[in-house]
C-alpha cells in the first residue's frame, strides 16, 4: 500500500491582474480583475515507503505547490490526498509529527539564538525524551558537521551551515516522510555534495521516505533512481532516471541537465 | 519543569535578545499615560471631584494605565499580520503539531512580563517624584474580582490582536486597519479618559466593543470603583466578549488557512 497516495489533484489560486499605468491604479480603486491560474493540474503519485524521488520541472512548473499541499500547508482545491494514512490539511498531530519539510528559502531556525535553542523548542514540542534528543543531535551534527556552531547564533553562520543546522531541526524526531524543497539552493559544491550524501545515508539508514526538488539536476542524478518531471502543473513523467536518460541522451551524453533539456522539448506545451 | 514551562523558558530567552527594542516599545505606552496624568494634575485641584474622580483617583488610575498598557495590552497582530502570513513564516508554525494559538500565546506572553517589570519599576520614581499616593480598594473580594478581570483582560487582548492579524488573509495592506484600531483603542479603551468622562453615546458605544474590557475596567476595579455586583456583571461581559472573540477567530483561522499560499500573500 502506497504512503503517500494521490489522485487527480488540482491546485487553482485567483490572481489579481492590474492594467498598467495610472488609469489602470485608479480603475482597480473601483473593479479588479481576477483570473484563475492553475498551478497543479490532475495530478495522480504512488510512492511507497522508504523511496527516494527526484521531484522536478522548470520554475513555476508546481514542485513546491504539491509539496505544500503533501504536507498539509496547502487546502487542495480538487482531489485527493492520503499521506500516512492521514488528509494532510487536517493537520492532525499524529501526522505532523511523522513528517518534516526544508525549504531552502525558509527557515526554521531563530535568527538571534544559537541552532542549539530551536533543537531544544522542537525536542519539547515533538516530545523526544532527553536520552533520544542527545544522541540524535550528536549523531546528526557529527553526520552534516556542525559540532562547533551548534552554540553559534544563526545569524553568524553562512548559508551552508544554516542549512545543515535546518536539516537537524527537521530530522530530530525522525520523520517518516521527508519533503524537501531545493535543500540545495545557493550553497557551494562542497556543501552541495556533502548534502547528498547526508540525504542518501539517511534514507538508507531509517528508511525514511523522501520526496526531493531541486533545481540542480545533479542531485537528483546522485540520490534518486524514481523522478517524476512536472511541467505546467501536469504531471509529463514518472518513472526510472536510467530510462528517462536512455530515451533521451545522445550518444556520449553524460549531463543529465542535457537530457532533461531535451526531454521538455519533446514533451513542450504551448504555455495556456 | 514541565513541558510547557521549559517552551516558555525557550521563548523568554528569545524576547530577553531584543531589549532596547522591548524598552522602547514600552516608553510609548508609558509616556501617554504620563502626559495625562501631568495634565489632570494641573488642572484638577485638591479638594475637586469629576464625575466621582478625585485627585487622587484619577492619579492612581494613569498610574495603573502605564501597568495596565504594558501588562495587558497584547502586540500579536504584528507579528501574525505582517510576518506570519503576509511573508509567509505561519508556514513554520502549521507543520508542527501544536497549536498555533497556543504558540503565539506562549510566544508573547514574555513581551507581556517583561514590558510589566519595566511599568512597574517606571512607578516608582512616577510615585515618589510626583507625590502620587496610591487609591486601591481594600476590599478583598473587590481585588479578587479584580485579578480575575484583568486576567480576562490579557485573554480578551490577545483574542483580540489575533482576530486582527488574521485580517491579513483577505486584505493586501493590513496597516490602515490596525491604525484605525489604534485611534479606537485610544478613545474607548480608557486611554484618553476613564469612560464615564466621555459623552454618554460613546460610553454606550464601548460597551458593545472589547476595548473597555481590556483596559478601563480591571483599572478601575483595582481602584474600587465597582462593587463586588457590578464587577461579577463585567467578568460576565468579558465571558461573553471572549466567547463572541473565539468563534471569530475559529472562523476566520479556518477559513483564512484555505486561503493562505505559503510562500506571503
Amino acid at each position: 500500500m502506497p504512503i503517500i497516495d494521490v489522485k487527480n489533484l488540482t491546485k487553482t489560486f485567483k490572481i489579481y491582474k492590474k492594467e498598467a499605468g495610472l488609469s489602470g491604479a485608479f480603475k482597480s480603486l473601483f473593479s479588479r480583475k481576477y483570473e484563475q491560474k492553475i498551478a497543479v493540474n490532475n495530478v495522480s503519485i504512488q510512492i511507497e515507503e522508504g523511496e527516494l524521488i527526484g521531484f522536478i520541472g522548470p520554475n513555476g512548473a508546481g514542485k513546491t505547490t504539491t509539496l505544500k499541499m503533501l504536507s498539509g500547508l496547502l487546502y487542495p482545491s480538487e482531489g485527493s490526498i492520503s499521506v500516512l494514512g492521514f488528509k494532510p490539511f487536517d493537520r492532525k498531530k499524529e501526522f505532523l509529527k511523522q513528517i518534516a519539510l526544508v525549504m531552502g528559502q525558509k527557515n526554521q531556525l531563530w535568527w538571534d539564538l544559537p541552532p542549539m535553542d530551536t533543537f531544544l523548542l522542537n525536542k519539547e514540542i515533538y516530545e523526544i525524551s532527553d536520552k533520544d534528543f542527545k544522541e540524535r543531535v550528536e549523531e546528526l551534527s557529527e553526520l552534516l558537521d556542525v559540532k562547533d556552531i551548534i552554540h553559534v547564533q544563526v545569524r553568524k553562520l553562512s548559508l551552508g551551515q544554516r542549512m545543515r543546522c535546518e536539516l537537524i531541526a527537521a530530522l530530530l524526531h525522525r520523520p517518516r516522510i521527508f519533503f524537501l524543497d531545493e535543500p540545495t539552493i545557493g550553497l557551494d559544491v562542497v556543501v552541495q555534495q556533502r548534502l547528498r550524501h547526508f540525504i542518501k545515508e539517511y534514507n538508507q539508514k531509517y528508511k525514511a521516505t523522501i520526496l526531493l526538488t531541486s533545481h540542480y539536476m545533479q542531485d537528483v542524478k546522485a540520490l534518486c533512481k524514481r523522478v517524476i518531471v512536472i511541467n505546467y502543473g501536469e504531471i509529463i513523467y514518472d518513472g526510472n532516471l536510467d530510462r528517462l536518460m536512455a530515451e533521451y541522451a545522445k550518444k556520449g551524453d553524460s549531463d543529465v541537465d542535457d537530457v532533461i533539456r531535451r526531454f521538455f522539448q519533446h514533451k513542450r506545451k504551448p504555455q495556456p | 519543569m514541565s513541558r510547557f514551562l521549559r517552551i516558555f523558558s525557550l521563548y523568554s530567552q528569545h524576547v530577553f535578545q531584543y531589549r532596547a527594542r522591548n524598552f522602547i516599545w514600552f516608553l510609548i505606552s508609558f509616556i501617554n499615560p504620563l502626559v495625562l496624568l501631568l495634565f489632570w494634575q494641573g488642572i484638577l485641584s485638591k479638594n475637586s471631584v469629576l464625575n466621582g474622580w478625585t485627585i487622587e483617583s484619577i492619579r492612581t488610575y494613569y498610574l495603573f494605565l502605564i501597568a495596565g498598557q504594558a501588562l495587558l495590552i497584547h502586540h500579536v497582530e504584528l507579528t501574525v499580520g505582517f510576518l506570519d502570513i503576509k511573508q509567509g513564516e505561519l508556514v513554520r508554525e502549521l507543520l508542527k503539531p501544536t497549536s498555533y494559538m497556543r504558540t503565539r500565546f506562549i510566544a508573547e506572553t514574555p513581551w507581556r512580563l517583561l514590558q510589566g517589570f519595566y511599568a512597574f519599576v517606571s512607578m516608582i520614581p512616577i510615585v515618589y517624584f510626583l507625590d502620587v499616593s496610591v487609591h486601591i480598594s481594600t476590599n478583598t473580594a473587590v481585588i479578587l474580582l479584580a485579578i480575575l478581570t484583568a486576567l480576562n483582560a490579557f485573554i480578551i487582548s490577545f483574542l483580540f490582536k489575533m482576530v486582527l492579524g488574521f485580517t491579513a488573509f483577505w486584505l493586501t495592506n493590513i496597516d490602515s486597519l490596525l491604525e484605525a484600531n489604534d485611534v479606537l483603542m485610544f478613545s474607548l479603551s480608557g486611554i484618553l479618559l476613564p469612560l464615564n468622562l466621555l459623552p454618554s453615546w460613546m460610553q454606550t458605544l464601548a460597551q458593545f466593543t472589547p476595548y473597555p474590557y481590556m483596559l478601563y475596567y480591571p483599572i478601575s476595579a483595582f481602584i474600587g470603583i465597582y462593587n463586588t455586583t457590578e464587577l461579577i456583571q463585567i467578568i460576565f461581559a468579558q465571558f461573553g466578549i471572549m466567547a463572541v472573540l473565539l468563534l471569530i477567530y475559529k472562523l476566520m483561522w479556518h477559513q483564512g488557512l484555505k486561503k493562505f499560499s505559503g510562500v506571503g500573500q
